[in-house]
């Protein structure tokens, strides 16, 4: 049996482990045995259906105890996982797995009256599995197999260049464009995390991000790979910050990684001053910047925590990493995003956008030749992806994040980094989130503030420290202080829900 | 001060935060993904600016605010 692919490890941990949680969610487990077993049956289930290397295979359900049931039963049968926004709209989701020409979805009861809206619009849908009550004409439903229902006929083992799983990211247009990763890019990257976090069977990783989201590929596959637990922060939870600082406590987490609004709901409301968060060693942020600010009052709280910022688009995995020193880092100062990773490599161009080679790289956007044409670059035979990032690299070596290349924008001639207005907005003390939006009538920055509570910046001060940072043509000409901002269901900022008007 | 009524709290909460759904007093607003992290937020500040009380961060949690029904016991217990 080929043993290195990234679902592999289950079956050596479930005979030399038998016992140990593999996963947990609000207090419920499964162990590396029952995980295994459950698994089979399903890879089994999909098999008969005539599922294999090259297909690909829906998952429609919040984090609950069938997530990785289905993600690792998907993978054990040689299919693709596709996983699909629970919460997303009908007609968005539908977009989603027709393009994917999906004939197979797993599920759970909680999600059948949302799928009798999905379903007749996916064409090519047969087979609804996790929701036997769902009525749908055409479409056959029966529940998740369960053990003992497994053969010994071997399942098919994927090739490196088969599709492991398909991640839809907002197109520019918005139309979501599937990222397709192969076994191969999702093994580089999960052995490079697993090594450079020294994940180790003793510890506990907490999955904060959703399944659609690439951050929970580290959670899933660096635990597998070590025989360590993951504990799945339930949605809910994500959203209130002293019920989040409390699974932290209770579940005994010991690596933490998020998007940096959690970390900054945490420092913010999570009363931490009341958390035992003594097994925790190490909190890693990617997806957006950190305010510096925050990050500084985190690790005050938290000394004997190790913190760790990681970039890298989903189109690439992880492309470079940067551990903070033990000392609290400075309110003022970006947080860097470091040096390449052992499997990465680096290229900039002339303008400074981030280019990368890596055996991470995804196989291309699913059915977007056109995207794709646009996305690598071929420098010397080997294939490189155009971030759309662009960076500087210090005299260390080290990188820093400016922008998006697609952020940049023109105002009176001049050339901004949108991005790079947030950063200087963003290390105001006080100052929590920034989003900078071009006004809708092309002539003005405008600038959405969030504050921390208590610390209620004024606007004039506000654009007293943007102009000690930025040219003048960059500083917004109005600077609105909101409580609160639209979110992407990754947890970003929605820019589109902002109001432009200038 | 004035008292926190449960129309008054199922009004509002269907007005301002669930989009127009009216709710029951056993419903789950949380767990239900009825309403978002924003909307938890506002409603916090709207119980603490209906009720003159201070709700404490760590008292935001779901056994607390996860149903109109235990938002109403909650805010009366809290001193």
């Amino acid at each position: 049996m080929n043993v290195s692919h990234i679902h592999s490890p289950l079956a050596k941990w479930a005979v030399e482990q038998p016992h140990k949680d593999a996963v947990r969610i609000g207090g419920t487990a499964l162990s590396y045995a029952a995980l295994h077993e459950r698994t089979l049956a399903v890879a089994h289930q999909l098999a008969d259906l005539g599922i294999g290397p090259g297909d690909k295979v829906g998952i429609f359900m919040p984090k609950c105890l069938e997530l990785p049931v289905a993600v690792y039963g998907i993978l054990h049968a040689g299919a693709c996982y596709v996983p699909l926004d629970p919460n997303a709209p009908a007609a968005r989701v539908a977009q989603m797995m027709t393009d994917c020409g999906i004939t197979t979805l797993l599920t759970v009861p909680a999600k059948a009256v949302a799928l009798q809206a999905i379903a007749p619009k996916v064409p090519r849908l047969k087979t609804v599995i996790g929701a036997p009550l769902v009525s749908l004409e055409n479409i056959a439903s029966s529940g998740f197999a369960e053990p003992g229902d497994a053969r010994s006929i071997a399942l098919p083992v994927p090739s490196d260049e088969d599709p492991c799983y398909v991640l839809f990211t907002s197109g520019s247009t918005g139309v979501p464009k599937g990222m397709v990763h192969s076994h191969g890019s999702a093994r580089s990257y999960v052995h490079m995390a697993a090594d450079l976090y020294e994940i180790k069977a003793e510890d506990r990783l907490a999955n904060h991000a959703p399944l659609h989201f690439d951050l929970s590929k580290m959670d899933f596959f660096a635990s597998l790979l070590r025989g360590a637990t993951v504990v799945l922060v339930p949605d809910v939870v994500t959203k209130l910050p002293a019920e989040m600082s409390k699974l932290i406590q209770n579940e005994q987490i010991t690596v933490w990684y998020s998007v940096p609004f959690a970390l900054i709901q945490l420092e913010e409301h999570g009363v931490l001053e009341q958390r035992d968060f003594s097994q925790l060693r190490l909190m890693i942020f990617a997806g957006s910047p950190m305010p510096p600010g925050h990050l500084n009052a985190l690790q005050k709280r938290l000394r004997h925590v190790r913190f760790s910022n990681a970039y890298g688009p989903a189109e690439a995995n992880a492309v470079t990493a940067y551990h903070l020193p033990p000392e609290p880092h400075l309110k003022t100062e970006p947080v860097p995003i470091g040096f390449a990773t052992p499997n990465a490599q680096i290229h900039l161009s002339e303008e400074g956008e981030l280019w990368v080679a890596s055996d991470a790289l995804m196989l291309g956007y699913h059915n977007r030749d056109d995207l794709n044409e646009d996305a690598f670059v071929r420098l010397e035979g080997t294939r490189f992806y155009k971030s759309g990032d662009i960076v500087r690299q210090d005299a260390t070596g080290c990188f820093h994040y400016i922008g998006r290349r697609d952020r940049q924008v023109k105002l009176r001639g001049q050339r901004i980094e949108l991005d790079e207005v947030e950063l200087a907005l963003g290390t105001f003390t006080g100052v929590s989130e920034v989003a900078v939006v071009q006004s809708a009538d092309g002539h003005a920055l405008i600038a959405f503030v969030t504050c921390a509570p208590g610390k209620p910046a004024r606007v004039e001060d506000l654009t007293n420290h943007a102009r000690r940072f930025l040219p003048a043509v960059a500083v917004p000409t109005t600077i609105h202080v909101v409580d609160g901002f639209e979110r992407t269901s990754t947890g970003k900022i929605d820019r589109k829900q902002l109001d432009i008007t200038a | 001060m004035s008292a926190l009524t449960q129309d008054a709290l199922l009004e509002y909460l269907s007005s301002e935060l669930t989009g127009g759904q009216t709710v029951a007093p056993d419903d789950s607003l949380l767990l239900s993904g009825l309403i978002d992290s924003l909307g938890i937020m506002g409603l916090v500040s709207h119980l603490e600016a209906q009720t003159s009380k201070r709700i404490p961060l760590e008292d935001i949690v779901l056994e607390h605010f996860d149903t109109p029904r235990a938002i109403l016991t909650y805010m009366e217990r809290l001193a």
